[in-house]
């Protein structure tokens, strides 16, 4: 009887296991390409630019995450627009934990040194020059850490994903409780792989930035 | 003269029956044209989305993901009537039916959503199928004299633990429990610990959901109270407001199941008792305003 209670639960972890990985690492790449287009938007010389990144960054940090998923699930269908669940649950954690990263990167671009911007300008480099092989190799390695730190929160976030009809780990745990009335065992699985994942993403950081040190630096 | 009235109350009833079936005819004839549209797309993809929510006895999902229940069993049976061969169920939270549905994220919800004046304007329910109860689940022993919504509402030690989005907040708002005793809980467990731990004195939910609860609980002791002074709740399978076409279809399919015992041999396997819907209308549970 334990038995069977055990590998339902294991079977139904595993299930919502393969959707939280999926959200969470489609979900941090889309929310990579947001933070750069967007942060460095944010310090472009054009102010449409500017006041579109702002405007983008502004809405999606300044409200829910929950209400944003909910919205892309159950209101754009109102204007015609009709997203797959897990196309919306990518989109709304990508989109929120972009404008997150959109600001890292936009700071950690302003924190290098007005030394070598003017060392660019005396070198007589493009703008595109400058930023590819002199900024951004220096502002990379400050953003990194920081971006664990929101992939991290992305994981965490992807639970809500059960509102748009995903099974991922946390729906699973829900239903194996509603099943068998257990809800220790459930939440103590949840617990422990939430966890494991943290370890992942630490040691992917972890390896990012070694990669990124001193020695590989493309000058 | 006696005679002669019997003679023309005869020609008035023949008059009658035979007008009224004319129009039987010519209504029939009118709906079978116009389900065609929606039902036709259901039949030609082979599928009808189900939204459900987890909840039994009502929908039952295994570990498997297949869907089970009363209310998707009986579903399924009547859109196989009407020649929609699978199901697919569309699983999200309670709350989340109407707006799943309203987004076209369903084609039809059947998880127990009771028919409920203010749902009527929001979907379209077909007729009554599954009816039930209100229950009130508390620790044995536990408040006795605990009956009515009322008597919640009278004793300020007494926290209320009300499904969250169900009817039963209605209920109890309505015989003056506060919001501050009124506690919405998200499902049957975490119902069930709120109970044992003592953040809810009373948790109030259909009956039938309460004894799968207590069955469930076996070894700790709780009784199962009737709550007295509300009327039998029923609940339809909802559809989309523009979808009355589909609906009427259903409806048509669903009192040929009520009169051939297909239905209620579906009811009887799940613990529901088939006589209870047969004395509802959807008329009548949506109150005054007409119904979609």
């Amino acid at each position: 009887m334990t038995g069977l209670v055990l590998s339902d639960l294991a079977r139904s972890i595993l299930h919502g296991l393969g959707i939280t990985l999926l959200l969470t690492l489609s979900g941090s790449a889309l929310a990579f390409v947001c933070a750069f287009v967007f942060g460095l938007g944010r310090i472009s010389r054009w102010r449409s630019v500017r006041i579109f990144s702002i405007v983008y960054i502004e809405i999606f940090r300044g409200t829910s995450v929950f209400v944003q998923v909910f919205w892309l699930y159950y209101a754009l269908p109102a204007f015609g627009l009709l997203l797959s669940p897990l196309f919306a649950g990518i989109l709304g954690l990508g989109l929120n934990v972009g404008a997150y990263g959109a600001e890292v990167v936009r700071s950690a671009v302003q924190a290098t040194g007005q030394d070598q911007y003017e060392a660019c300008y005396a070198l007589n480099l493009t703008r595109y020059q400058s930023y590819r092989y002199i900024i951004l190799p220096q502002a990379f390695p400050r953003m990194l850490p920081v971006f664990g730190n929101n992939m991290v929160e992305l994981m965490k976030a992807s639970s809500i994903v059960s509102l748009i009809s995903l099974a991922d780990i946390t729906f699973q745990a829900q239903q194996f409780r509603i099943r068998t009335g257990e809800t220790f065992l459930p939440f103590a699985a949840t617990l422990i792989v939430y966890f494991l994942l943290y370890l992942g993403i630490l040691a992917l950081v972890q390896a990012a930035m070694r990669a990124s040190g001193p020695k590989s630096m493309k000058v | 003269m006696r005679l002669l009235s019997t003679k023309i109350l005869t020609c008035a009833v023949i008059i009658g029956v035979f007008f009224s079936f004319t129009r039987q005819s010519a209504r029939s004839q009118t709906a079978a044209v116009s389900d065609s549209p929606q039902l036709e797309a259901l039949r030609k993809r082979g599928y009808v989305r189900l939204g459900l929510s987890n909840e039994p006895p009502w929908t039952v999902i295994d570990a498997e993901g297949r869907t089970g229940g009363a209310g998707p069993d009986l579903t399924r049976a009547v859109f196989q009537r009407m020649g929609v061969r699978e199901l697919a169920g569309v699983l999200s939270t309670f709350g989340a039916l109407i707006p799943g549905l309203l987004a076209r994220r369903s084609d039809a919800i059947s998880s127990g959503l009771f028919i409920r004046p203010g749902r009527c304007q929001a979907v379209a329910f077909s007729e009554p199928d599954l009816c039930d109860r209100e229950a009130l689940l508390m620790k044995m022993g536990d408040h006795p004299t605990l009956r009515t919504y009322r008597d919640v509402a009278a004793d300020a030690s007494v926290r209320i633990g009300v499904p969250a989005g169900g009817t039963e907040q209605r209920e109890a708002q309505a015989a003056g429990v506060p919001a501050d005793r009124l506690l919405p809980v998200p499902d049957g467990p975490s119902g069930m610990i709120m109970l044992r731990a003592g953040r809810i004195q009373v948790y109030s939910l259909p009956a039938s959901s309460a004894q799968h609860l207590a069955d469930l609980w076996q070894g700790q002791k709780f009784s199962l109270v009737l709550v007295g002074g509300t009327p039998v709740m029923c609940a339809g399978t909802a559809f989309r407001p523009d979808a009355t076409a589909l609906r009427n279809a259903y409806d048509r399919v669903l009192a040929t199941l009520k009169s051939d015992g297909t239905y209620d041999r579906i009811l009887r396997a799940h613990g529901f008792d088939p006589g209870l819907a047969r004395g509802h209308t959807r008329r009548e549970l949506c109150g005054e305003e007409a119904p979609l």
